[in-house]
């Protein structure tokens, strides 16, 4: 009995220290192969690999495999979905989608790139993706292809600058570029039944006298309660520096046309002094960098705020919860010192952070290219915008899609538009080549956010876009080392000055302290790359 | 040769028990040492992914001294330290206090019940433990407007850096008191109950009992999870922080992870991150081994 336990141990011994060894090597291979197969990253493991066929023979078909981003707004596990079938029959390719999941996915791709196995068209969400990788022979060149692809070169005329922001140290281009026909849509809102209340007449608000009596007057309306809050705590500030004609850190002035540091400037240090004030005055709310989203939004919802610099969307807020009251009116921005600055900085139309590389290891460029000149025309963006024309969307008199079909009221529409949506996963902002502005523009929804940024338009109050800078490998780990660093401390002492935690007289030697730390050797470096843009 | 005769002896005889020690090793192996010593390879070189391990070229102590000399390098690891050192006084103590509370109730359906309430909030993701925290402690929390209202005191317990801290340490407690007991009322199950006996017929009382048997039973037990926990002091958690966290209190709140993590935003910073974890073990050893000689010196037991 004790000779059979000895040798079942010494073999399950063996056995196990035979399998370990093997699993160290499987596990410590496994980044080379697994890294961004799709049954890995998706939501429900093996189902979120979608592929399709084109319609005719399969056999001879190459196949693409497409990695999308998966922000859990769709049905990319949806195993006959739209999109993808779309992208097949423009490509005329089988097409597997890869999907990675939007929170990691930096961490997946950069697994995927170590794996040497990644999928034949990329998504990519992060500039960085683009910027770390060109040079290593990751993407291919596609400098020579934009020729052959009318309807990306038509796009492209419609949106040069890509020519000069997409350029990357090496004078090549890697990307097909993702077209946003517009900018976000941000407002400076007021509560419309508050400003009635406390006799506000939002269009007569206009110097920063104005706002102070405004806020003033609502915080009294309000019962001594602060008026203005925001949901992106110490990102509430990029809402208002565009305000002041300043920038949070390092940002472009398109009025001089250079890049500066904002809190150098004098109207950043305007606009601490002014926030400090107000806030020491209870007019802008205590918790204004510490508000979780939901109480600003549950406020807000209740109208227990009644002021926000914010996406022009939560001006409903208020309305959809309850229909009694009034959509948010909005304010322009205040005159400072004669002069009228932003109510947003406009992002580019053709976005960074949103571009398509091809894999230099594609077999299959010429369906790639296929499927993204389709995406690029008429047909491609209405068809991964709305779905098919005469069933899923039907033409308003002005020529633009609607999801309203006749006979049917705009609630069921929305509501139809979402379904839709998402279904297909079509329409968002990820994974497709154009969003065209009649989607964020709401015809088939509301007027208000369209109405909205129409208003600061005519009025000249959206700021133009800062110009795509491409640093150098070197310039970025210096950026690196000081922009740290800087923007922490920044960050830290903007609340301090704001809050009252540290006095503002002490502001000059703040800037020396900021100065020591090097901001002055960092604006070096986008003055650099900034020169080379010009070029 | 006889000292690898014995080694080889030691193992025959214990072939069971190195069968059992096998899965534990080989996880410590692929998810710790294997991780040290890439930390220590990319932390040397300019690493990219692209170039791989052996193709990147070697950097020296460039990334260590980037790391040093940053103008916050001694905040966050002052930061670091104090709240690994606040975890180690408030949080360790705590499940053994709870193990020996729940050791001198009956076995009933309270204590059940008790154990099982206890154990729950390990379950409950971090996210979902700060969003509680949120909704208690924050702007329109039921704790923060109850304070206001009975003290007239606005306190903002979320973000004030003075109570940073506090919250951080108070919902560890919170959260992980229960699970940790289990090890020490396992551990209460090895003291033999004729101890007890002895103790009552000689008049001790339940104090007296807890003193002089119940604690010193457990002490090997309190000796290892010590110098592990001591180990961890610099291994603060990067997602809590994160959450919790906001430039309103960083002065107090950030740490070497939540730091590093800011500076990798603006690129995939792989040798500074592998640098600084490199750096982190190399504490964690130190402290470790520190508290091991220690407690070797003071006491009977150690961990090696």
């Amino acid at each position: 009995m004790k000779k059979i336990f000895k040798t079942l141990s010494k073999t399950l011994f063996m056995a196990t220290v035979i399998a370990s060894i093997i699993i160290t090597f499987a596990a410590c291979g496994g980044t080379k192969a697994a890294a961004p197969d799709a049954s890995e990253t998706g939501r429900t493991g093996a189902s979120t690999q979608t592929t399709a066929s084109a319609p005719s023979t399969a056999a001879e078909k190459k196949t693409i495999r497409i990695l999308v981003e998966d922000a859990g707004n769709s049905k990319l596990d949806d195993p006959n979905l739209f999109l993808t079938r779309q992208y097949a029959k423009a490509s005329g390719a089988n097409v597997e989608l890869v999907p990675f999941p939007s929170k990691d996915f930096s961490a997946k791709f950069t697994t995927g790139i170590a794996g040497g196995d990644l999928p034949d068209l990329m998504y990519l969400n992060d500039p960085n993706l683009l910027y770390d990788y060109y040079s290593k022979g990751i993407y291919l060149q596609l400098d020579k292809e934009y020729d052959t692809m009318p309807n990306l070169k038509k796009q492209l005329e419609k949106y040069p600058s890509f020519y000069k922001d997409f350029r990357m140290a090496d004078g090549h281009y890697y990307t097909f570029p993702f077209i946003a026909e517009v900018s976000g849509s941000k407002g400076i809102m007021i509560s419309t039944d508050w400003a009635e209340k406390a006799g506000i007449d939002p269009a007569e608000v206009k110097t920063l006298d104005d706002w102070t009596s405004m806020l003033t007057s609502l915080k009294k309306a309000l019962g001594g309660k602060a008026p203005w809050v925001g949901r992106k705590k110490i990102n509430n500030i990029d809402f208002i520096t565009p305000l002041f004609g300043t920038g949070r850190s390092f940002y472009y002035n398109a009025e001089n046309k250079k890049y500066q540091f904002g809190p150098a400037d004098e109207n950043y240090r305007l606009m601490v002094e002014t926030l400090a004030g107000w806030y020491k005055d209870g007019l802008i709310h205590k918790d204004y960098f510490t508000m979780d989203p939901e109480t600003y939004e549950a406020g807000i919802g209740k109208e227990e705020f009644a002021f926000a610099v914010e996406a022009l969307s939560n001006g409903l807020l208020s309305s959809k919860a309850d229909p009694d009251k009034k959509p948010w009116s909005l304010v322009l921005p205040p005159v400072i010192n004669g002069k009228t600055y932003y109510a947003m900085i406009q992002e580019p139309n053709v976005r960074a952070d949103s571009v398509w590389t091809v894999s230099a290891k594609t077999e299959a460029l010429e369906e790639i290219k296929k499927l993204a000149d389709w995406a690029y025309s008429k047909e491609g963006v209405d068809t991964l915008s709305f779905g098919v024309e005469g069933r899923d969307f039907v033409r308003m008199d002005n020529g633009d899609p609607t999801f309203q079909l006749p006979g049917m009221s705009l609630e069921e529409a929305l509501d139809r538009a979402k379904k839709i949506k998402k279904d297909y996963s079509i329409g968002f902002f990820r994974n497709i080549f154009v969003l065209p502005a009649t989607i964020d523009g709401n015809p088939w929804a509301n007027t208000y956010e369209a109405d909205g940024r129409k208003y600061y338009t005519d009025n000249n109050a959206y700021g133009p876009a800062a110009p795509g800078l491409v640093f150098t490998k070197e310039e970025l780990e210096q950026r690196k080392v000081l922009e740290t660093p800087i923007n922490t401390y920044v960050d830290e002492q903007l609340v301090k000055f704001i809050t009252g935690i540290r006095p503002v007289g002490e502001y000059q030697k703040f800037l020396d302290e900021v100065k020591s730390m090097g901001y002055e050797d960092n604006l070096k470096i986008y003055d650099e790359a900034f020169e080379r843009y010009n070029q | 040769m006889k000292g690898i005769n014995l080694f080889g002896y030691q193992i025959k005889k214990n072939i069971p028990l190195y069968i059992m020690i096998l899965p534990g090793l080989t996880g410590y192996i692929l998810f710790r040492f294997i991780p040290i010593l890439m930390n220590a390879v990319i932390g040397f070189t300019e690493y990219n992914l692209v170039d791989g391990f052996f193709g990147s070229q070697f950097a020296g102590l460039k990334y260590f001294r980037q790391f040093f000399q940053d103008p916050f390098f001694f905040r966050i690891l002052k930061n670091t330290l104090v709240i690994g050192l606040l975890r180690v006084i408030w949080s360790f103590p705590a499940p053994i206090v709870l193990a020996l509370l729940l050791n001198e109730i009956r076995p009933s359906l309270f204590k059940r019940v008790t154990q099982s309430v206890t154990y729950l909030p390990h379950f409950i993701s971090l996210v979902v433990v700060v969003g509680m925290m949120n909704m208690l402690f924050g702007s329109s929390g039921i704790i923060r407007t109850t304070v206001l209202a009975l003290t007239g005191n606005d306190i903002d317990f979320m973000s004030d850096p003075g109570w940073f801290r506090t919250m951080y340490i108070g919902s560890d407690i919170w959260q992980k008191s229960g699970w940790s007991s289990i090890i020490y009322l396992a551990a209460l199950t090895s003291i033999p109950q004729e101890q007890y006996e002895a103790a009552t017929v000689d008049g001790a009382g339940r104090w007296k009992r807890m003193l002089n048997i119940t604690l010193p039973g457990l002490a090997p037990a309190i000796t290892v999870m010590l110098i592990i926990e001591i180990g961890n002091i610099i291994d603060v958690g990067f997602s809590k922080i994160y959450l919790m966290y906001s430039p309103v209190n960083y002065s107090v709140s950030d740490v070497i992870s939540t730091y590093v993590y800011r500076r990798g935003i603006v690129g995939s910073d792989f040798s500074y991150a592998g640098a600084v974890g490199f750096f982190d073990s190399v504490i964690s050893l130190l402290l470790v081994t520190a508290a091991n000689f220690i407690s070797r010196k003071t006491s009977e037991h150690s961990l090696f």
